[in-house]
Protein backbone atom coordinates (compact mmCIF):
# COMPACT_ATOMS: atom_id res chain seq x y z
CA UNK A 1 0.00 0.00 0.00
CA UNK A 2 1.52 3.61 -0.73
CA UNK A 3 1.81 5.05 2.61
CA UNK A 4 1.90 8.67 3.60
CA UNK A 5 3.50 8.15 6.75
CA UNK A 6 3.02 10.75 8.91
CA UNK A 7 0.18 13.41 9.32
CA UNK A 8 -0.36 15.74 11.88
CA UNK A 9 -4.09 15.62 12.02
CA UNK A 10 -3.79 17.13 15.71
CA UNK A 11 -6.20 20.03 17.87
CA UNK A 12 -4.02 22.83 16.18
CA UNK A 13 -4.29 21.57 12.12
CA UNK A 14 -6.94 23.32 10.43
CA UNK A 15 -7.81 19.52 8.22
CA UNK A 16 -9.60 17.42 9.17
CA UNK A 17 -8.69 13.65 8.94
CA UNK A 18 -11.68 13.11 6.71
CA UNK A 19 -10.23 16.32 4.60
CA UNK A 20 -6.47 14.60 4.92
CA UNK A 21 -7.82 11.60 3.88
CA UNK A 22 -9.68 12.88 0.70
CA UNK A 23 -6.48 14.35 -0.12
CA UNK A 24 -4.63 11.66 -0.03
CA UNK A 25 -7.08 10.00 -2.07
CA UNK A 26 -6.66 12.46 -4.69
CA UNK A 27 -2.96 12.18 -4.59
CA UNK A 28 -2.93 8.41 -5.41
CA UNK A 29 -2.23 7.49 -1.78
CA UNK A 30 -3.92 3.83 -0.26
CA UNK A 31 -3.11 5.00 3.33
CA UNK A 32 -1.88 7.76 5.92
CA UNK A 33 -0.75 8.00 9.72
CA UNK A 34 -2.15 10.69 12.08
CA UNK A 35 0.22 11.29 14.45
CA UNK A 36 -1.75 11.81 17.55
CA UNK A 37 -4.76 12.83 15.74
CA UNK A 38 -7.62 14.98 17.41
CA UNK A 39 -10.26 12.75 16.24
CA UNK A 40 -10.08 9.07 14.74
CA UNK A 41 -11.81 7.42 11.76
CA UNK A 42 -10.29 3.81 10.73
CA UNK A 43 -11.15 4.44 6.66
CA UNK A 44 -11.95 7.08 4.41
CA UNK A 45 -12.85 7.84 0.90
CA UNK A 46 -10.66 4.54 -0.08
CA UNK A 47 -7.90 5.36 2.21
CA UNK A 48 -7.37 3.20 5.50
CA UNK A 49 -5.87 5.59 8.23
CA UNK A 50 -3.57 4.35 11.07
CA UNK A 51 -2.89 5.99 14.36
CA UNK A 52 0.69 6.92 15.17
CA UNK A 53 2.15 8.67 18.35
CA UNK A 54 5.08 10.18 18.45
CA UNK A 55 7.42 9.99 21.85
CA UNK A 56 10.38 12.36 22.50
CA UNK A 57 13.07 12.12 24.38
CA UNK A 58 12.88 10.80 27.99
CA UNK A 59 14.36 9.20 30.94
CA UNK A 60 14.87 5.80 30.60
CA UNK A 61 12.07 4.22 32.45
CA UNK A 62 9.60 6.99 31.01
CA UNK A 63 10.06 6.21 27.47
CA UNK A 64 9.67 2.37 28.19
CA UNK A 65 6.81 3.65 29.92
CA UNK A 66 5.22 5.70 26.73
CA UNK A 67 5.58 2.84 24.79
CA UNK A 68 3.98 -0.06 27.03
CA UNK A 69 1.10 2.49 27.21
CA UNK A 70 0.70 2.98 23.69
CA UNK A 71 -2.42 0.66 22.39
CA UNK A 72 -0.99 -1.92 19.85
CA UNK A 73 -2.58 -0.56 16.82
CA UNK A 74 -0.62 2.40 17.21
CA UNK A 75 2.26 3.21 14.83
CA UNK A 76 4.94 4.43 17.55
CA UNK A 77 7.60 7.29 15.97
CA UNK A 78 10.52 8.33 18.21
CA UNK A 79 12.04 11.58 18.00
CA UNK A 80 15.97 10.98 17.42
CA UNK A 81 18.38 12.67 19.68
CA UNK A 82 22.07 11.68 20.90
CA UNK A 83 23.03 8.40 19.37
CA UNK A 84 22.83 6.42 22.84
CA UNK A 85 19.18 7.29 23.07
CA UNK A 86 18.35 5.96 19.33
CA UNK A 87 20.31 2.68 19.78
CA UNK A 88 17.89 2.55 23.04
CA UNK A 89 14.71 3.60 21.05
CA UNK A 90 16.11 0.44 18.17
CA UNK A 91 16.49 -2.02 20.68
CA UNK A 92 12.79 -1.13 22.26
CA UNK A 93 10.31 -3.54 21.43
CA UNK A 94 6.68 -1.95 20.24
CA UNK A 95 9.06 1.01 18.20
CA UNK A 96 8.49 0.97 14.67
CA UNK A 97 9.93 4.27 13.09
CA UNK A 98 12.64 6.53 13.94
CA UNK A 99 11.73 10.49 12.89
CA UNK A 100 13.13 14.08 13.21
CA UNK A 101 16.44 13.60 10.99
CA UNK A 102 16.96 17.26 9.82
CA UNK A 103 17.10 17.76 13.83
CA UNK A 104 20.00 15.35 15.01
CA UNK A 105 22.26 16.08 16.82
CA UNK A 106 26.15 16.14 15.15
CA UNK A 107 26.73 12.22 15.15
CA UNK A 108 23.68 11.46 16.09
CA UNK A 109 23.19 8.61 13.21
CA UNK A 110 26.01 7.03 12.76
CA UNK A 111 27.14 3.62 10.63
CA UNK A 112 26.00 1.09 13.93
CA UNK A 113 23.10 2.96 14.74
CA UNK A 114 22.52 2.27 11.08
CA UNK A 115 22.96 -1.47 11.23
CA UNK A 116 20.83 -1.76 14.42
CA UNK A 117 18.03 -0.37 12.31
CA UNK A 118 18.87 -2.80 9.96
CA UNK A 119 18.75 -6.09 12.38
CA UNK A 120 15.46 -4.81 14.25
CA UNK A 121 13.68 -3.71 11.27
CA UNK A 122 13.13 -0.05 12.40
CA UNK A 123 12.26 2.36 9.91
CA UNK A 124 13.76 6.07 9.55
CA UNK A 125 11.16 8.69 8.42
CA UNK A 126 12.35 11.13 5.88
CA UNK A 127 9.57 13.98 6.05
CA UNK A 128 9.35 16.21 3.23
CA UNK A 129 7.68 18.72 4.55
CA UNK A 130 11.26 19.82 5.95
CA UNK A 131 12.04 20.11 2.63
CA UNK A 132 9.26 23.29 1.95
CA UNK A 133 10.40 24.84 5.38
CA UNK A 134 13.40 27.13 3.97
CA UNK A 135 15.14 27.75 7.22
CA UNK A 136 15.56 24.05 7.50
CA UNK A 137 15.64 22.77 4.16
CA UNK A 138 19.76 22.81 3.83
CA UNK A 139 20.12 21.16 6.55
CA UNK A 140 17.35 18.51 5.45
CA UNK A 141 18.17 17.76 2.16
CA UNK A 142 22.01 17.02 3.43
CA UNK A 143 20.72 14.96 6.03
CA UNK A 144 18.63 12.54 3.83
CA UNK A 145 21.51 12.33 1.25
CA UNK A 146 23.31 10.99 4.36
CA UNK A 147 20.43 8.89 5.55
CA UNK A 148 20.18 7.34 1.84
CA UNK A 149 24.10 6.25 1.66
CA UNK A 150 23.53 4.18 4.92
CA UNK A 151 20.18 2.86 3.73
CA UNK A 152 21.98 1.69 0.24
CA UNK A 153 24.88 0.34 2.41
CA UNK A 154 22.91 -1.20 5.45
CA UNK A 155 19.82 -2.04 3.69
CA UNK A 156 17.10 -0.47 6.71
CA UNK A 157 13.27 0.28 5.89
CA UNK A 158 13.04 3.96 4.66
CA UNK A 159 9.26 5.63 4.90
CA UNK A 160 8.06 8.32 3.67
CA UNK A 161 5.77 11.30 4.70
CA UNK A 162 4.91 14.45 4.04
CA UNK A 163 4.59 15.76 7.71
CA UNK A 164 1.80 17.83 6.37
CA UNK A 165 -0.10 19.52 8.82
CA UNK A 166 -2.58 21.05 6.56
CA UNK A 167 -3.69 19.11 3.51
CA UNK A 168 -1.81 21.89 1.59
CA UNK A 169 1.12 20.34 2.65
CA UNK A 170 0.39 16.79 1.46
CA UNK A 171 1.63 15.85 -1.78
CA UNK A 172 1.33 13.35 -5.07
CA UNK A 173 3.74 10.48 -5.74
CA UNK A 174 5.05 12.59 -8.81
CA UNK A 175 5.74 15.26 -6.68
CA UNK A 176 7.42 12.87 -3.89
CA UNK A 177 9.36 11.26 -6.29
CA UNK A 178 10.47 15.16 -8.06
CA UNK A 179 11.07 16.25 -4.50
CA UNK A 180 13.15 12.61 -3.43
CA UNK A 181 15.22 13.66 -6.51
CA UNK A 182 17.17 16.22 -4.80
CA UNK A 183 18.64 14.40 -2.67
CA UNK A 184 19.92 11.77 -4.77
CA UNK A 185 16.84 9.17 -4.24
CA UNK A 186 16.00 7.26 -7.39
CA UNK A 187 11.85 6.48 -8.72
CA UNK A 188 12.33 2.79 -7.45
CA UNK A 189 13.72 3.70 -3.90
CA UNK A 190 10.67 6.15 -3.79
CA UNK A 191 8.07 3.75 -4.21
CA UNK A 192 9.83 0.75 -2.13
CA UNK A 193 9.75 3.72 0.56
CA UNK A 194 6.15 4.71 -0.07
CA UNK A 195 5.60 0.67 -0.01
CA UNK A 196 7.71 -0.18 3.07
CA UNK A 197 5.81 0.24 6.55
CA UNK A 198 3.89 -2.66 6.22
CA UNK A 199 7.64 -4.41 6.04
CA UNK A 200 7.57 -2.40 9.69
CA UNK A 201 4.73 -3.77 10.86
CA UNK A 202 4.24 -6.72 9.82
CA UNK A 203 7.10 -7.77 9.54
CA UNK A 204 7.97 -11.68 7.94
CA UNK A 205 9.10 -14.22 10.22
CA UNK A 206 11.85 -16.84 9.19
CA UNK A 207 9.20 -19.55 10.32
CA UNK A 208 5.61 -19.07 9.84
CA UNK A 209 2.60 -21.53 11.20
CA UNK A 210 0.19 -22.85 8.52
CA UNK A 211 -2.77 -24.64 9.73
CA UNK A 212 -3.54 -27.10 6.74
CA UNK A 213 -7.43 -28.79 6.93
CA UNK A 214 -6.79 -32.88 7.72
CA UNK B 1 18.92 39.42 -30.22
CA UNK B 2 17.53 37.81 -33.25
CA UNK B 3 15.59 35.07 -32.27
CA UNK B 4 17.25 31.22 -32.60
CA UNK B 5 15.67 29.68 -35.90
CA UNK B 6 13.40 26.74 -35.13
CA UNK B 7 15.92 24.00 -35.89
CA UNK B 8 18.46 25.51 -33.03
CA UNK B 9 15.91 26.52 -30.50
CA UNK B 10 15.76 23.39 -27.83
CA UNK B 11 12.78 21.39 -26.86
CA UNK B 12 10.49 22.44 -24.46
CA UNK B 13 8.26 20.37 -21.50
CA UNK B 14 5.49 21.64 -20.42
CA UNK B 15 3.85 20.97 -16.97
CA UNK B 16 0.25 21.28 -15.87
CA UNK B 17 -0.64 22.33 -12.10
CA UNK B 18 -3.45 22.67 -10.08
CA UNK B 19 -3.89 25.65 -7.29
CA UNK B 20 -4.86 24.55 -3.93
CA UNK B 21 -5.94 27.20 -0.93
CA UNK B 22 -9.27 28.30 -1.99
CA UNK B 23 -7.54 32.21 -3.81
CA UNK B 24 -6.57 31.91 -7.20
CA UNK B 25 -3.23 34.10 -7.76
CA UNK B 26 -3.19 36.32 -11.37
CA UNK B 27 -0.81 34.34 -13.88
CA UNK B 28 1.80 36.96 -12.98
CA UNK B 29 1.91 35.93 -9.18
CA UNK B 30 2.08 32.40 -10.55
CA UNK B 31 4.87 33.41 -12.26
CA UNK B 32 7.00 35.49 -9.42
CA UNK B 33 5.91 32.39 -7.27
CA UNK B 34 7.43 29.55 -9.22
CA UNK B 35 10.57 32.47 -10.18
CA UNK B 36 11.37 32.68 -6.52
CA UNK B 37 11.08 29.35 -5.62
CA UNK B 38 13.07 27.75 -8.91
CA UNK B 39 15.81 30.46 -7.81
CA UNK B 40 15.83 29.84 -4.26
CA UNK B 41 16.34 25.82 -4.63
CA UNK B 42 18.35 26.13 -7.88
CA UNK B 43 20.12 29.41 -7.80
CA UNK B 44 20.17 31.82 -10.70
CA UNK B 45 21.84 29.54 -12.78
CA UNK B 46 20.09 26.43 -12.71
CA UNK B 47 16.88 28.95 -13.39
CA UNK B 48 18.65 30.20 -16.47
CA UNK B 49 19.16 26.66 -17.92
CA UNK B 50 15.60 25.57 -17.00
CA UNK B 51 14.30 28.66 -18.77
CA UNK B 52 10.73 28.62 -16.42
CA UNK B 53 7.65 30.41 -17.95
CA UNK B 54 3.76 30.20 -17.15
CA UNK B 55 2.19 30.07 -20.47
CA UNK B 56 -1.54 29.72 -19.59
CA UNK B 57 -3.65 29.83 -16.26
CA UNK B 58 -7.72 29.18 -16.05
CA UNK B 59 -9.31 29.08 -12.52
CA UNK B 60 -7.42 26.39 -10.33
CA UNK B 61 -5.10 25.47 -13.62
CA UNK B 62 -1.67 26.64 -14.39
CA UNK B 63 0.56 25.55 -17.14
CA UNK B 64 4.42 26.05 -16.62
CA UNK B 65 6.98 25.76 -19.13
CA UNK B 66 10.66 24.66 -19.32
CA UNK B 67 13.55 22.91 -20.93
CA UNK B 68 13.31 19.37 -21.75
CA UNK B 69 14.76 17.34 -18.80
CA UNK B 70 14.13 19.91 -16.06
CA UNK B 71 10.52 18.65 -16.02
CA UNK B 72 11.65 16.87 -12.38
CA UNK B 73 13.18 19.94 -11.13
CA UNK B 74 10.25 22.13 -11.93
CA UNK B 75 7.72 19.79 -10.19
CA UNK B 76 10.03 20.08 -6.95
CA UNK B 77 10.53 23.18 -7.18
CA UNK B 78 6.59 24.06 -7.90
CA UNK B 79 5.82 21.80 -5.06
CA UNK B 80 7.72 23.57 -1.94
CA UNK B 81 5.47 26.65 -2.90
CA UNK B 82 3.77 27.65 0.43
CA UNK B 83 2.35 30.88 -0.24
CA UNK B 84 1.45 32.94 -3.49
CA UNK B 85 0.89 36.69 -3.08
CA UNK B 86 0.55 36.76 0.91
CA UNK B 87 -2.52 33.79 1.10
CA UNK B 88 -1.64 29.93 1.64
CA UNK B 89 -1.48 28.06 -2.01
CA UNK B 90 -0.33 24.88 -2.97
CA UNK B 91 1.11 24.23 -6.84
CA UNK B 92 0.35 20.49 -7.15
CA UNK B 93 2.19 19.32 -10.52
CA UNK B 94 -0.52 16.77 -12.46
CA UNK B 95 1.05 15.95 -15.80
CA UNK B 96 3.70 16.84 -18.01
CA UNK B 97 3.16 16.78 -22.11
CA UNK B 98 5.36 18.12 -24.80
CA UNK B 99 2.54 20.19 -26.26
CA UNK B 100 0.50 22.76 -24.44
CA UNK B 101 -2.66 21.39 -25.80
CA UNK B 102 -2.03 18.15 -24.73
CA UNK B 103 -2.35 19.35 -21.07
CA UNK B 104 -5.19 21.62 -22.19
CA UNK B 105 -7.24 18.16 -22.53
CA UNK B 106 -6.77 16.80 -19.24
CA UNK B 107 -7.78 20.13 -17.12
CA UNK B 108 -11.22 19.41 -15.84
CA UNK B 109 -12.98 22.84 -14.72
CA UNK B 110 -15.28 22.35 -11.73
CA UNK B 111 -18.17 24.44 -11.40
CA UNK B 112 -18.99 26.08 -7.73
CA UNK B 113 -21.81 24.16 -6.00
CA UNK B 114 -24.13 26.55 -4.60
CA UNK B 115 -27.09 24.48 -4.43
CA UNK B 116 -25.72 23.25 -0.64
CA UNK B 117 -24.53 24.43 2.58
CA UNK B 118 -25.06 28.62 2.30
CA UNK B 119 -21.78 30.38 3.92
CA UNK B 120 -19.25 27.72 2.64
CA UNK B 121 -17.49 27.25 -0.73
CA UNK B 122 -17.91 23.59 -2.01
CA UNK B 123 -15.71 22.24 -4.54
CA UNK B 124 -17.45 18.24 -5.06
CA UNK B 125 -16.83 16.64 -1.59
CA UNK B 126 -14.01 19.20 -0.41
CA UNK B 127 -15.70 22.10 1.69
CA UNK B 128 -13.40 25.28 3.06
CA UNK B 129 -15.01 26.65 5.73
CA UNK B 130 -13.87 30.56 6.06
CA UNK B 131 -16.63 31.54 9.17
CA UNK B 132 -14.04 29.84 12.04
CA UNK B 133 -11.93 32.91 13.94
CA UNK B 134 -8.17 31.18 12.85
CA UNK B 135 -9.30 31.47 8.89
CA UNK B 136 -9.77 29.08 7.21
CA UNK B 137 -10.98 25.22 8.39
CA UNK B 138 -10.88 22.39 5.56
CA UNK B 139 -13.51 20.02 5.72
CA UNK B 140 -15.15 17.11 4.11
CA UNK B 141 -19.41 17.35 3.53
CA UNK B 142 -19.06 14.26 5.88
CA UNK B 143 -17.55 16.07 8.67
CA UNK B 144 -20.27 19.07 8.78
CA UNK B 145 -23.51 16.73 8.67
CA UNK B 146 -21.31 14.90 11.63
CA UNK B 147 -20.97 18.76 13.35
Amino acid sequence: MITDACVYANETSHTTLRRFALTAASCGLSRIVACDPAEYVPEYAGVSILKGKVIAKQTGKAFFDAVKKTPDDTVIFVQVEDNSFNRTAITTKGVHLLTGIPDLPKGGFDHIVAKMAADHNIGVVLDLGKILDTKCRRTALSQYADILAFHRKFHFPLVIGSGASEYLGQKNTTEIVALANLFGMTRAEVFCALNALDGILYPKKTVEIVETET
Amino acid sequence: MKPLPPTLRESRRYVLFRILGGTVPTQKDIYRTMADSITSLFGDAGAAKMHPAVVWSNGDYAIARCTRGYEQSLIAALSIITKSAGEPVAFQSLATSGTILGLKRKVILEKTNDATFPGYLCYGKKVDNLSKDKGHRYLTRDDIIKE
